[in-house]
């Protein structure tokens, strides 16, 4: 009864104590999903610079595979299964292509045959790296639209067959450019290379996972699998966005205990000098034969629902804030930056738990001050 | 029977490197029933002593003995039981819990020694004291006679045996004085012992005894 009592008298006392909590939890709430949101960016961002591993046949003359661009020898398709069924490989995105340089209306074209599936680690799904060509259809590359004048729904002549231009595509800058896309099958079909491939394309994390020589490790444990299979690290992407995304870590491990510790002493704080506060109080209590521990239990009780308070309405308002503009710092992710809720469960467990801590040692104090002293102290 | 009896009472408060002697070596007898005015300057000790007897301070030597209970034999938790049991007080400036009504103030003297709710108490004490039309007023809503009465009443229900005040009468005017000290008294009648620091007129008139005294010591 006391405790409700003087929650409901002092209530803006409360109100702008617990105000200053959520002020804390708020910061911390806005932080982490702000820095959450941040790192699928960061992800997604590096993600798209391209596939960082290339394996490709194992009897590729290196320096035309550089010169040309990709490697005029043929592998299994079935080594994608291979690695697919390999546990100790992983990897993010798997994508098996065909390549093949030939001339067409007068122009050097790259035939690229792309996998119709996209091949995901078991029970993980992901989004689409790159795009599914239909059957008897193709994608062809900027440069070749403009110059052979293809737009969408022509039919084009490729080596003796017909196909349908589902799309042309935008300017990249790149050698994608001089390209016409095919479903895989389609182009074996074409060029006669029925279950053969050029190249699997994959978006692999061992260089954050693996030791010094990420290389090195996915090379021995493909050799006895993949005996005629060649693994090509691009490393200054990869480097670049393992560097990209430590920097991510590190700040987020930095700040975060910088802000939790600031917000454990602003809540702390608050909680003391409303102790201190009333420290006449616990003299009349004391005096008309309140025991210690129950005037210490008054208090921490307050200081509970003070915590509470401070942690629902800080969890709240930080993500609104984070929800309102989150979407306009980090475009690409906007759509997957939602409320954690278990920054709820953490809040209001901290929030009561910092506030009694803090609590704690001013009653104590004045809990067992001699109680003459605390009401001569007014 | 003795209601009180100290001896040597001695209290020192130290700060930082100096200490002041509030109480050089008291020793001191009141009788059941019997009602004693402590007067004396600023500063000579009256609230120190009565803090002291009351438990609420501790003694840097000395004792006190409380119906024959050694109060300072008893641990911290026993000497509040004790005192909510048996020992009333009455503040110069009320120390009311402001954010409790009057009724609530009042019976918070047996929720520290969880009592019976004491409602029939209550409803004697208000009537007694004339606060029956104020009992679920706010003390900020009160006079400060009022007030007083209220800490009064609180000081009154748990029937103690012993009432120690601190200059109830301090910050009333002469006619919300004299209801107090009328109202003391009649408990004081009624078998009551009253130990009280006052300046009042009133209560010279109705004290039995007159203590006084200067740097800490009893004079007369």
């Amino acid at each position: 009864m006391i405790l409700l009592k003087e929650i409901w008298y002092r209530r803006w006392n409360f109100f702008l104590g617990s105000l200053g909590m959520a002020v804390a939890v708020t910061g911390v709430v806005f932080f982490v999903i702000m820095t959450r949101a941040s790192q699928n960016e960061t992800r997604i961002l590096t993600r798209n610079m391209g596939f960082n591993l290339r394996i490709i046949p194992d009897s590729t003359n290196m320096n035309e595979f550089w010169t040309r661009g990709y490697s005029s020898r043929t592998m299994p398709e079935k080594y994608v299964q291979v690695l697919v069924d390999k546990k100790a490989i992983y990897y993010a995105h798997l994508t098996a292509t065909l390549h093949q340089r030939i001339r067409w209306r007068g122009m050097d074209v790259m035939l690229t045959g792309i996998s119709p599936d996209e091949l995901n680690p078991k029970g993980k799904k992901r989004s689409k790296m790159i795009f599914a060509i239909p059957r008897g259809k193709v994608y062809v590359g900027y440069e070749i639209a403009r110059a052979a004048n293809v737009h969408s729904g022509d039919t084009l002549t490729i080596l003796g067959k017909r196909y349908v231009v589902e799309r042309t595509l935008a300017e990249t800058g790149s050698e994608d450019d001089v390209r016409i896309y095919f479903d895989l099958n389609d182009l074996q079909n074409l060029l006669h290379k029925e279950g053969l491939i050029s190249e699997i394309m994959a978006l692999n994390c061992m260089c954050s996972a693996q030791g010094d020589d990420p290389l090195g490790d996915l090379r021995r444990q493909l050799e006895t699998d993949l005996p005629d299979a060649r693994v090509i690290m691009n490393r200054t992407i990869a480097v670049a966005r393992e560097k990209q995304r430590k920097m991510m870590d590190n700040y987020f491990a930095v700040l975060l205990p910088v802000l939790l510790l600031i917000a454990a002493i602003w809540t702390g704080a608050l909680a003391m000098i409303n102790v201190m506060q009333r420290s006449r109080e616990i003299g009349i209590l004391r005096a008309l034969g309140f025991r210690g521990s129950r005037i210490t239990g008054i208090f921490f009780a307050r200081a509970v629902l003070l915590g509470l308070a401070g942690a629902g309405m800080g969890y709240f308002l930080g993500t609104w804030l984070a929800m309102k503009h989150g979407p306009q710092v980090f475009r690409v992710t906007a759509k997957a930056i939602h409320p954690l809720h278990e920054l709820l469960i953490w809040a209001m467990c901290l929030a009561p738990f910092f506030a009694v801590v803090a609590s704690a040692i001013p009653v104590v104090l004045a809990v067992y001050k001699q109680p003459g002293e605390l009401l001569k102290e007014e | 029977m003795k209601m009180i009896r100290t001896e040597g009472l001695t209290k020192v408060f130290r700060r930082g490197k100096h200490s002041v002697t509030a109480l050089a070596g008291v020793g001191l007898e009141i009788g059941e029933g019997e009602f004693v005015l402590i007067k004396g300057p600023s500063g000579s000790g009256k609230s120190t002593l009565l803090f002291l007897l009351g438990g609420l301070l501790l003694p840097t030597a000395g004792k006190v003995w409380i119906s024959g209970h050694d109060l300072f034999q008893m641990n911290d938790r026993e000497r509040s039981r004790f005192r909510g049991e048996h020992i009333g007080f009455v503040f110069q400036s009320y120390h009311l819990l402001p954010y409790l009504s009057v009724k609530e103030n009042i019976l918070l003297a047996n929720k520290a020694v969880a009592r019976k709710d004491g409602r029939e108490e209550l409803r004697i004490l208000l009537q007694r004291l004339g606060l029956e039309e104020r009992e679920d007023h706010l003390p900020g809503a009160l006079s400060a006679g009022e007030k007083q009465r209220v800490a009064l009443a609180r000081a009154l229900l748990r029937h103690p045996k012993l009432i120690l005040a601190d200059e109830p009468t301090g910050n009333l005017d002469p006619a919300h004085a004299g209801v107090v000290i009328r109202l003391l008294h009649t408990y004081q009648q009624e078998g009551g012992t009253v130990v009280m620091v006052s300046h009042d007129d009133h209560a010279d008139r109705v004290a039995e005894r007159t203590i006084l005294m200067e740097k800490g010591r009893i004079v007369q």
